[in-house]
């Protein structure tokens, strides 16, 4: 078999350099040579199966909206998208500070906290109207708020305001929580209708401190049973490293699992970029077969790594998404047990989380065939097909009940309630990137003046450049530190 | 080479009339083997005639507002012969009452089998059809469930019923390659019409285009025609067959 | 058995279907064509006992005339099929807007589609001695579909012709059915628009267009082996 190639970064000096993609010992490594900084290797899949596999899920692209910037340096250095970005945003990015309340060894942004960056309401206005112009009439389903620290701005309310008048319908907010141990706070934002990502990598109190610099564990347990108790959707947000908090993938599933209000799990492989790349060796680095590995093992293979599939709207090296129906009376079974890998690649090829529309209905109607026809399929456990059919036959009571129509907005809740996912996202460091990955990155920052710069580009290279986000202080001690992590020593084993 | 050579065909009600009379003409156009329940047991002669015609025969004593036993049945079937091919809902019941003295029993008891027992009937064999992505099923309605005609109000409302289930399941199924039908014979000779009394009779004839009552091995005939591939693109119909009344 | 037919617009691309399906089914088949003459050649080669005669079916005259030809060289008349139809009064393959409709062209097409079979019915009642005729419409003619205004109108007149003509001929042992196709894998469905055309199948429960030969069976079923429906329109659409 031929061997791929693709072009990537040097390490130290990030300029454009070609790489091989070399299988060993049944995983996946990207070869690169600098002219200035010599030879380097690095891990990209710790399975070069998965690698394959996720390669062989193929989709068509749908090309930026809005200006697009000419080729002069070549990608990734023309980003604002350059005619050569293949895929336009599906979910626009928006780092509404550059202030924040961690320093985070594990951070893979800059923060700045000195004179920090707070996005104002007319900035923020015309990025929407940018978006909403380049949407065209498609739907606009979903938007990211994140910084720094988006709950340190002080009008974060407002701007989930702005964006849900403008037509967003999912408002998401990536936080650390910690100010959300504050129920009038929290009372805020269940107002507006914000959905939280919330950052919990793990339930040890000295991993916490590893990763985060801190103890955060506590409040963002209170911060949670609030959330439940307001009924806000919650997404857990573990960034996962080698060595560190591995253990907790369980756990972290379980916990997702067993709450109604959390909707899912997005787990971030380690990425070694802005403090992260500073502060943490590379043997931390895990990758999303590990991942898949350690949810197995963690469900007793009933969750396996051929439940997921890549995302159609991105490289299928970037996600890799696993969604579970949640049965009446305890427990859960992956989607892909009662529909092909490829239908449930289907369904994710509108947006990035499934949004219950006519496909979904149309393939739940299938499965309802299949499932009754042939109970005794592989892949189930005896009983689970009737488990399966008894739960959706109950659904569908819930979104068409008899005598009373049942508003969009209440149907909609009672489908996505209905389901947990699982998130497998691998952010691009300058030793894993990829090209043939960021032409066709379909989340990235939006700006005022329309341009949009893809989030891994963005992170790598665009952002320490960002008077607004990057702090001189700290990008002289990334200068000063490379490539080995300096700040904190790192417990293997 | 008949039109349902190798075809595996289960028949309610065949062991007398019309159902008898299906049973061998599905056996005479090359069904590999024919299954016939009935209420009462009995159905020698079906079973003579299906033997005679070269096909396997199989006679079963079951109800088919019987789930549970109708289930195992098909269950039986699909086991032993690999899959059905056919399903003929035939089996039905009349009473001749005027509207007056049709009280709650026997209103449930016509709707019973004539309903619900082709619904239960029909999605025990459809499981299978399902999982093969093929099959047909054909039900026999009837002209006093299509037209204002003298008619027992409960017997004409449950083959009523009959034509309105074959559109919604042939419509549900078809995505799965199965065809679903209605055969709705008009008054048939020996039929349940030999209850009518004579001056209907009489009348019924008077008005019947070909004047004459039909037979059941005429429609019998038409049934073997609907259920074989060669009528592959017709689904969901209710198709008359009354000689012109 | 019945043994003998006269199918008009053999020559068509479902008329041939019908011809084949007769054919293997014993029959030996009179067809008539107007401008189809190489395919009335070629049926007549390959179907046994074949004969053809040219028949413009807007020219009543000729009708009892051809069919007495015909049914001289078969023998004998046992079926009648009338297959035989315009699908737009422009005479081309298109979907006639409502605008666009003439009166010469409106006559035209109920001449042909409707008037022709109409005589064809009326001579043959004193020719067959029992048997059946079929006519052959589309489903515009029986469900709410879109459809050239024209074309179903005649579609709905051969309907309740049938209904009557059934009642008449009953007596004499002639039964008469209407089958009604849905879109086909050629001939007239060939001029539906693709959006309609895609519209059908989104709707068509067996998701496919139907191929001539079934519809062709289901005609050749009720052609020569019915023998008691009567006055009906048998749909064979997958399921609209």
């Amino acid at each position: 078999m031929n061997e791929r190639t693709t072009q990537g970064l040097c390490g130290t000096c990030k300029r454009l350099v070609d790489v091989r993609v070399i299988t060993r010992d049944g995983a996946v490594y990207f070869a690169k040579s600098c002219p200035e900084h010599g030879p380097e290797e690095h891990l990209v899949a710790s399975s070069a199966e998965w690698f394959e596999d996720a390669l062989s899920f193929e989709a068509p692209m749908e090309p930026p909206r809005g200006e697009v910037k000419p080729v002069t340096r070549g990608c990734p250095f023309d980003c604002g998208p350059c005619t050569e970005h293949k895929q336009k945003v599906f979910m626009p990015v928006i780092p509404i500070t550059s202030a924040c309340n961690l320093d985070c060894p594990i951070c893979y942004t800059v923060n700045k906290n000195e004179g920090a960056h707070m996005l104002s309401r007319e900035s923020f206005a015309a990025v929407l109207a940018h978006l909403t112009r380049h949407a065209g009439g498609d739907d606009l389903d979903i938007i990211n708020f994140t910084g720094g620290e988006p709950t340190l701005h002080p009008e974060l309310p407002e701007l989930l305001r702005m964006a849900r008048a403008a037509g967003y319908r999912r408002l998401t907010v990536s936080t650390n929580g910690l100010k959300l141990a504050n129920e009038d706070y929290v009372e805020v934002l269940a107002a507006v209708d914000a959905r939280i990502v919330l950052s919990l990598d793990t339930f040890d109190d000295e991993v916490d401190r590893r990763m985060l610099g801190a103890t955060t564990l506590k409040t963002k347990l209170r911060a949670l049973d609030l959330l439940q108790k307001h009924d806000v959707t919650t997404t857990i947000l573990p960034a996962v490293a080698a060595g560190l908090n591995d253990k907790d993938v369980g756990p972290l599933l379980e916990l997702v699992l067993s709450r109604p209000n959390i909707c899912s799990l997005e787990m971030h492989t380690l990425t070694f970029t802005g403090q992260g790349g500073v502060g943490f060796s590379r043997s931390a680095r895990i990758t999303t077969p590990d991942l898949h590995r350690l949810v197995d093992e963690a469900t007793g293979g009933r969750i396996a790594w051929r439940d997921f599939v890549p995302s159609p709207l991105a490289h299928s090296h970037c996600y890799s998404i696993c969604y579970l129906l949640v049965l009446d009376g305890g427990g859960y079974v992956p989607y892909t047990r009662f529909m092909s890998r490829a239908r449930l690649f289907e369904l994710l090829g509108d947006s990035i989380y499934i949004e219950p529309r006519e496909k979904v209905q149309e393939a739940m109607r299938e499965a309802i065939d299949d499932l009754w026809a042939d109970p005794d399929r592989a892949g189930l456990a005896p009983g689970q097909a009737e488990a399966i059919l008894a739960t959706l036959k109950r659904l569908l009571g819930e979104l068409f009940p008899p005598g009373g129509a049942v508003s969009l907005d209440a149907r909609r809740r009672v489908a996505e309630r209905a389901s947990k996912a699982i998130y497998i996202h691998s952010h691009m460091d300058e030793e894993t990137f990829d090209v043939e990955r960021i032409k066709r990155c379909n989340i990235g920052v939006p700006e005022a003046d329309g341009s949009n710069i893809p989030t891994c580009a963005y992170n790598v290279l665009y952002r320490e450049k960002d008077q607004r986000f990057a702090d001189g202080e700290m990008l002289e001690r990334m200068a000063a530190t490379r490539p080995v992590g300096r700040r904190l020593p790192l417990v293997t084993g | 080479m008949g039109l349902l050579t190798g075809k595996r065909v289960l028949v309610t009600g065949g062991s007398r009339g019309l159902g008898r009379a299906i049973c061998k003409a599905v056996a005479t156009e090359g069904a590999r083997a024919v299954a016939f329940t009935s209420l009462h047991g009995g159905g020698v002669e079906s079973t003579q005639d299906i033997e005679a015609a070269g096909a396997e025969a199989r006679a079963y004593q079951v109800s088919t507002t019987d789930a549970a036993a109708t289930a195992q049945l098909v269950a039986l079937l699909e086991k032993e012969w690999g899959g059905i091919d056919v399903l003929v809902n035939n089996a039905g019941v009349s009473q001749t009452l005027p509207l007056a003295l049709i009280d709650e029993a026997d209103f449930d008891h016509v709707m019973s089998v004539n309903v619900k027992g082709v619904f239960l009937t029909s999605k025990a064999v459809l499981r299978g059809m399902m999982r093969r992505k093929s099959g047909v099923i054909l039900n026999i309605g009837s002209l006093l469930g299509l037209r204002a005609i003298d008619a027992p109000v409960h017997y004409a409302a449950s083959k009523a019923a009959v034509h309105g289930l074959t559109l919604a399941m042939a419509k549900e199924v078809a995505r799965h390659n199965i065809r679903v039908l209605c055969l709705a014979p008009g008054l048939l000779e020996d039929g349940m019409g030999k209850n009518v009394p004579e001056h209907r009779l009489k009348d019924f004839l008077e008005h019947c285009a070909l004047g004459r009552a039909g037979t059941f091995e005429e429609v019998a005939r038409f049934a073997a025609f609907l259920v074989s591939d060669r009528s592959a693109y017709t689904t969901g119909e209710t198709i008359l067959m009354d000689g012109g009344l | 058995m019945a043994r003998t037919a006269i199918v008009f617009g053999a020559s068509g691309a479902l008329g041939r279907a019908v011809a084949a399906s007769l054919a293997r089914d014993g029959a030996r088949v009179g067809l008539t064509y107007c401008r189809g003459e190489a395919v009335a050649r070629e049926l007549c080669a390959t179907l046994d006992g074949a004969v053809a005669r040219r028949l413009d079916l807007t020219v009543t005259a000729d009708i009892p005339r051809v069919i007495d030809e015909l049914a001289a060289e078969l023998g004998s008349v046992d079926a009648f099929v009338h297959c035989a139809a315009l699908f737009s009064t422009t005479g081309g393959p298109v979907f006639d807007p409502l605008a666009a409709v003439d009166e010469a062209g409106f006559d035209r097409l109920l001449a042909v589609n409707v008037r022709s079979a109409f005589f064809a019915v009326q001579h043959l009642a004193g020719v067959m001695k029992g048997g059946n005729v079929v006519l052959v419409a589309s489903i515009d003619s029986v469900k709410s579909v879109p459809a050239p205004v024209p074309y179903a109108a005649a579609g709905g007149a051969l309907v309740a012709m049938a209904r009557a003509l059934a009642k008449d001929l009953g007596p004499r042992n002639l039964r008469v059915n209407v089958v009604a196709s849905g879109v086909l894998d050629g001939g007239l469905s060939t001029a539906l628009p693709a959006r309609l055309r895609a519209e059908y199948l989104k709707h068509c429960g067996l998701r496919r267009v139907g191929k001539r030969e079934e519809v062709a069976d289901l005609i050749a079923w009720l052609a020569l082996q019915n023998t008691y429906v009567t006055g009906q329109t048998v749909v064979a659409d997958g399921c609209l």
